[in-house]
């Protein structure tokens, strides 16, 4: 059969070849994105105003070399935020893209609204990474993006690495859009934000934002966010500082002439893992063993660290400062009706049959339920000197 | 139209790529977006769902190959001839042919669909159907061998695709797994059910029989590639399950690609771009091994050349294409393909074995010999 139609499909392959080269080079027209024709948006910042408009304000990398500012700051009002893309359109002599886009800032009265849809926006548009960070602000996010910083060039990769390297060095939970939403459409778990302030100059992270479903209701320091992470999570370069009365070391510590009354310890590479058991279901009661290992990095006091009972004296007292810190944050939020450390999502993997959860169900489980805290410390290495 | 077929030896396959031909035709776009059918009816149990529809895709295979190796060499419309006389065989010929290239069209709409949504929003969709189907053409027109050597070339290329999955497990929330087995029977099997349109494409194997070289080691083969396919499939499927939550696993489309955009390189920030790129690697084996089933059915039946084949299946697969629109009519597309693919690949072939040995059972007490095999 192929030998009796040789020339046929010959001059089929020859057409198909060319066809399909020339198809090729045709779509070569579809939808060209020039480098300096789009506008690349790195940070964008929503806040709520009296009207219940939303303003939104964007920050682009200039590349005109004749530009005095290294930033392009748009600012637009609308309802929605593609509305804000479209009026920031308008006002600029670029495409304005959001492919760059790291970090997204709320402004706090639009937070207490709730985020769900405007994140969702955001969420729906495939060219924007998950690994987008968002932010609460406590004033207006246009007045934080529009300051004249000095040093910190274009604010929003300024903001995307200051959060990503407190997220890598454990001192703020991770808190990619991904996750906002993964936790949103969870009935067991409620979402958490970094909270942003700005001094002067300075952009700071002042605590985690905690959220009731997408709306923020309060935040939290970072040592408190450190030990909702540690009810259920992992660390393995944490650190944390505390401090113990003196009296705890006894002998060790009479002979001190200065005695002050407390003594700081400062704890680092902390490494934890924790197993949360339900062992009640009605009302809930959880079973928290916590293990850490720990390098203690500084202490007030000159106390030989070599002495083994030294040792386990201070191991002793972390363990107990951090099961009543536990026992506090945890009431705390109870008070608050948050549950960022998911509780609700332990519940759930633990008792059948409440695959079904509702988020009522849930909070009322959370209010009622009770805890114990079991802080199992390990003080492994004490840095290089004894 | 004789049953059985004897292919040119020169024109023949190999054993072991007809199992690359399976696990290349069963990956394909289902991969992409499986994860929330089958969790909407199995819930967190999902991957339970994905084993099983890989036990049963296995004995699917297994009753195949015992079905084809009843005969030396015959494809499925010889089969049908033999079983159903000649006007039903003929006519089922037709309607498996036709199942074929919809398969083929089935796979081709959804991924210009995924390109659309994901990277040209505005690319018309007849530009993309073109191209592709034309390199489609252009393979088929050389032959099996030459598909089944471009399947080869691009499961090889592609398969390291599931390494990816490490970044996601990053985010791994492994409570999401437990209490396992809270789904009950009946919510399992509605999740095997949404399986089907991911794990259909070893009925290929019904219509390249007659071209593999060794056919007594085929089932080997062939059992391999369905088992690589079940494994990447359950792999999948855990890591989805433990990186989103169950309300958002059942809001996302293409979970897939959402589990893809967390990989991230220093010189590459947007890696689904690159993995919708390569994914056409892994799509063209798709359409190029359907339409060649499809073609080859025609020439069984009716003794059309290729050529003539693909002029009449490739242009209808193009414009019932264009017809579709809108995400919603696509989506209700592939649910009806899949519960057609369900009947056609998973409980036909159990009824067509059946009824083969019924035949050949009545065929011995006729003739009184323990001959088991058909004499052309």
């Amino acid at each position: 059969m192929r030998q009796s139609t040789n020339s046929s499909f010959g001059t089929g392959k020859r057409f198909l070849s060319m066809w399909c080269a020339v198809t090729l080079l045709i779509t070569g027209c579809s939808d060209r994105q020039i480098f300096d024709e789009t506008g690349l948006v790195t940070v964008v910042g929503y806040d709520l105003q009296k009207d219940g408009n939303t303003r939104g304000t964007i920050v682009m990398p200039s590349i005109n070399p004749e530009a005095k500012e290294k930033i392009q700051l748009i600012s637009a009002v609308a309802k929605t935020s593609k509305g804000i893309r479209d009026q920031a359109n308008l006002q600029s002599d670029k495409r304005v893209l959001g492919g760059q886009l790291r970090v997204a800032l709320y402004n706090e009265a639009l937070a207490k609204q709730g985020l769900g849809s405007i994140v969702d926006t955001l969420y729906r548009d495939p060219s924007i990474s998950s690994r987008l960070y968002l932010c609460v602000y406590e004033g207006y996010t246009y007045d934080l993006l529009t300051y004249p910083y000095k040093e910190l060039g274009n604010i929003g990769i300024y903001m995307y690495r200051m959060i990503e390297q407190n997220v890598r060095g454990e001192k703020i939970p991770s808190t990619t859009m991904h996750e906002f939403f993964r936790a949103y459409y969870d009935h067991g778990i409620d979402p958490q934000l970094p909270y942003i302030v700005r001094k002067g100059n300075e952009i700071q992270i002042k605590g985690v934002a905690l959220f009731q479903g997408d709306r923020y209701v309060g935040w939290i320091s970072p040592k408190e966010a450190f030990l909702i992470k540690m009810i259920h999570g992992k660390f393995r370069i944490g650190s944390y500082d505390t401090a113990v009365p003196s009296e705890v070391f006894g002998k060790h510590v009479e002979h001190l002439k200065n005695k002050a009354k407390d003594v700081q310890l400062v704890f680092d590479t902390i490494s934890s893992k924790s197993r949360v058991k339900l062992t009640k279901e009605s009302p809930a009661h959880f079973d928290v063993k916590i293990k850490l290992n720990a390098r203690i990095l500084e202490l007030t006091v000159p106390l030989k660290v070599d002495e083994p009972d030294i040792l386990s004296m201070m191991e002793r007292a972390l363990e107990k400062e951090m099961e009543g810190k536990l026992q506090r944050i945890v009431k705390r939020m109870q008070e608050m009706d948050v549950d960022p450390a998911g509780f609700g999502v332990i519940y759930r993997a633990n008792r059948r049959g409440m695959g079904k959860m509702t988020t009522s169900e849930w909070r009322k489980m959370f209010k009622e339920a009770t805890f114990r805290f079991k802080v199992d410390a390990t003080i492994i290495r004490n840095g290089v000197m004894d | 139209m004789n049953i059985n077929d004897n292919v040119k030896p020169t024109n023949t396959i190999s054993a072991y790529l007809a199992g690359f031909l399976v696990h290349g035709t069963q990956i394909g776009v289902g991969v992409l977006g499986f994860q929330r059918i089958v969790a909407q009816e199995a819930g967190h149990d999902a991957w339970i769902s994905v084993v099983l529809a890989g036990l049963l895709t296995h004995l699917t295979v297994l009753v195949i190959t015992k079905t084809l190796a009843c005969y030396p060499s015959a494809d499925i419309y010889g089969i049908q001839l033999d079983v159903f006389g000649k006007w039903l065989g003929a006519f089922l010929g037709v309607i498996y042919s036709i199942y074929f290239f919809l398969s083929a069209m089935v796979i081709l709409r959804t991924y210009v669909e995924v390109v659309q949504t994901w990277v040209f929003p505005n690319l018309p969709t007849w530009v993309l159907s073109a191209i592709i189907l034309l390199l489609a053409v252009y393979t088929i027109m050389g032959g099996i061998r030459v598909v089944a050597g471009y399947t080869f070339f691009s499961v090889s290329v592609t398969i390291w695709l599931v390494c990816d999955l490490y970044y996601p497990l990053q985010f791994a929330q492994w409570e999401y797994l437990f209490p396992i087995l809270e789904a009950n029977a009946g919510q399992l099997f509605k999740g095997m059910i949404g399986m089907s349109l991911s794990s259909i494409g070893f009925e290929i194997l019904y219509a390249i029989y007659p071209y593999i070289q060794n056919k007594e080691r085929l089932p080997r083969s062939v059992q391999t590639g369905v088992l690589v396919t079940n494994l990447i499939y359950t792999f999948v499927m855990i890591v989805s399950l433990v990186f989103f939550s169950q309300g958002q696993l059942v809001r996302t489309i293409w979970a897939t690609l959402n589990l893809k955009k967390m990989v991230y390189f220093p010189i590459l920030e947007r890696f689904e771009l690159i993995a919708i790129s390569i994914w056409l690697l892994v799509v063209l084996p798709n359409i190029m091994v359907f339409i060649w089933s499809s073609a080859r059915g025609f020439k069984r039946l009716f003794g059309w050349n290729l050529r003539k084949t693909m002029i009449l299946i490739v242009p209808v697969i193009y414009f019932i294409s264009l017809l579709l629109v809108s995400r919603n009519e696509i989506n209700k597309l592939n649910d009806i393909f899949a519960k057609i693919g369900m009947y056609t690949a998973y409980l036909y072939p159990f009824l067509l074995f059946v009824l083969v040995k019924w035949k050949q059972r009545k065929r011995r007490m006729k003739e009184g010999t323990a001959d088991a095999t058909v004499h052309e």
